[in-house]
């Protein structure tokens, strides 16, 4: 799209802008200053920008949105933690005594006695 | 002065404790290693022997006496070590009764007769001689049959004595503990079942030390002998296991603290 073009797309649009002489000036100066590269940046980058401008807003617009569905976030008030009272507890001195009686072995024969061959001859033993 | 006193008698006491504790521990592992030699030099004597009896030429019936000779050895310094070993646990609860003292004496004699068969065995040098030595220690460890059944229903009284003279001796420092409240229902209900406990106690052990005194084994089947003691053992535990709680109980609930 050329500077002219431009220029009378624009005045079709808006007829009245003839009437601006800062809008002359402005089409005067700035049209011819466009040199081919920075038209075709224009020609791809105005797109992309707009593009990436859309989505922006409209991710903004959704999050406010959400923020209207959702109920407010509601944390509980901490519960009052309620520390035991400490009652000294007495243990008698004799409780060792009756651990050792519980753990005593009352099976016979304890320890046992080893396995060994007391007949041990290269010859036949009389009874 | 006065600190070398106190260094010479901190030195003697520490010395006089770890010579009775290796003391202790020093039979226990000579049993386990002289074991482990049995079961070696056993595996070793059973195919030498079968060697010899397949095959019975001279140099197999020197190699399966040297494998025997070996394996008596172990197998008496094992039998030493482990009649040692009852013994000191027969003496560590430190009570004085007859059928006790009686049981140490007998294990002591029958360890030495064991070392002294060890080193008699290192003289076997034909097959006659194990022939000979096999059947003398026969008669002799059917004699010890008796007095080792003994010792081993003594092992479990010592410690029943023990727990027994422990719980006399915590009687005995709560009755003066007790005189505020001695005449409350409970306590005196408490104190009441604490003698007649004991008396049933004291009853139960004379009962099984007679019993294993006049054991006889050729009228009674050791094993038979071991389970009725057994029973009488377990008996005598439950009572004191009652006593030494309500001991406890008069002491943690009747006791100002």
């Amino acid at each position: 799209m050329s500077g002219t073009k431009v220029k009378n797309f624009l005045l079709n649009l808006y007829p009245e802008l003839t009437r601006f002489q800062r809008f002359n000036q402005i089409t005067a100066t700035v049209i011819p200053t466009l040199t081919p590269r920075l038209k075709k940046i224009m020609r791809w980058g105005l797109p992309l920008v707009t593009i990436l401008f859309v989505l922006l807003l409209g991710t903004a617009i959704g999050s406010w949105l959400l923020g209207l569905f959702f109920p407010e976030k509601i944390t509980p008030t901490p519960i009052e933690f309620i520390a035991p009272t400490v009652t000294p507890s007495y243990q008698s001195p004799f409780l060792p005594l009756k651990r050792s009686i519980e753990e005593f072995n009352p099976a016979l024969p304890d320890p046992l006695p080893p396995v060994f061959d007391d007949q041990i001859s290269l010859e036949p033993l009389s009874e | 002065m006065k600190k070398l006193f106190l260094v010479i008698f901190a030195a003697i006491f520490i010395f006089s404790a770890s010579v009775a504790l290796a003391q202790t521990t020093t039979y226990l592992s000579d049993y386990n290693f002289q074991l482990d030699q049995y079961r070696q030099n056993y595996a070793e004597y059973t195919n030498f022997k079968k060697d010899y009896d397949d095959r019975p030429t001279l140099n197999n019936e020197q190699k399966a006496i040297l494998s025997a000779k070996q394996t008596i050895i172990s197998r008496e310094l094992a039998w030493a070590n482990f009649y040692l070993v009852l013994s000191e646990s027969i003496s560590k609860p430190g009570v004085t009764y007859p059928v006790i003292n009686e049981a140490t004496t007998d294990l002591t004699g029958i360890a030495n007769y064991h070392f002294g068969q060890a080193g008699k065995a290192g003289n076997i040098a034909t097959r006659a001689d194990l022939t000979s030595f096999t059947q003398e220690e026969l008669t002799v460890l059917a004699s010890h049959r008796l007095p080792v059944t003994q010792s081993q229903v003594a092992n479990k009284l010592a410690q029943l004595i023990k727990f027994q003279i422990d719980a006399k001796i915590a009687y005995d420092s709560l009755v003066p503990k007790l005189e505020a409240v001695k005449n409350e229902v409970v306590v005196k209900n408490g104190l009441d079942q604490v003698q007649t406990y004991s008396a049933q106690i004291n009853g139960q052990i004379e009962a099984l030390a007679k019993k294993t005194t006049d054991f006889n084994l050729d009228e009674s089947n050791q094993n038979q002998f071991y389970a009725t003691a057994s029973e009488a053992l377990r008996g005598i535990r439950s009572l004191q296991n009652r006593l030494v709680a309500v001991i406890i109980d008069l002491d943690t609930n009747y006791v100002r603290h």
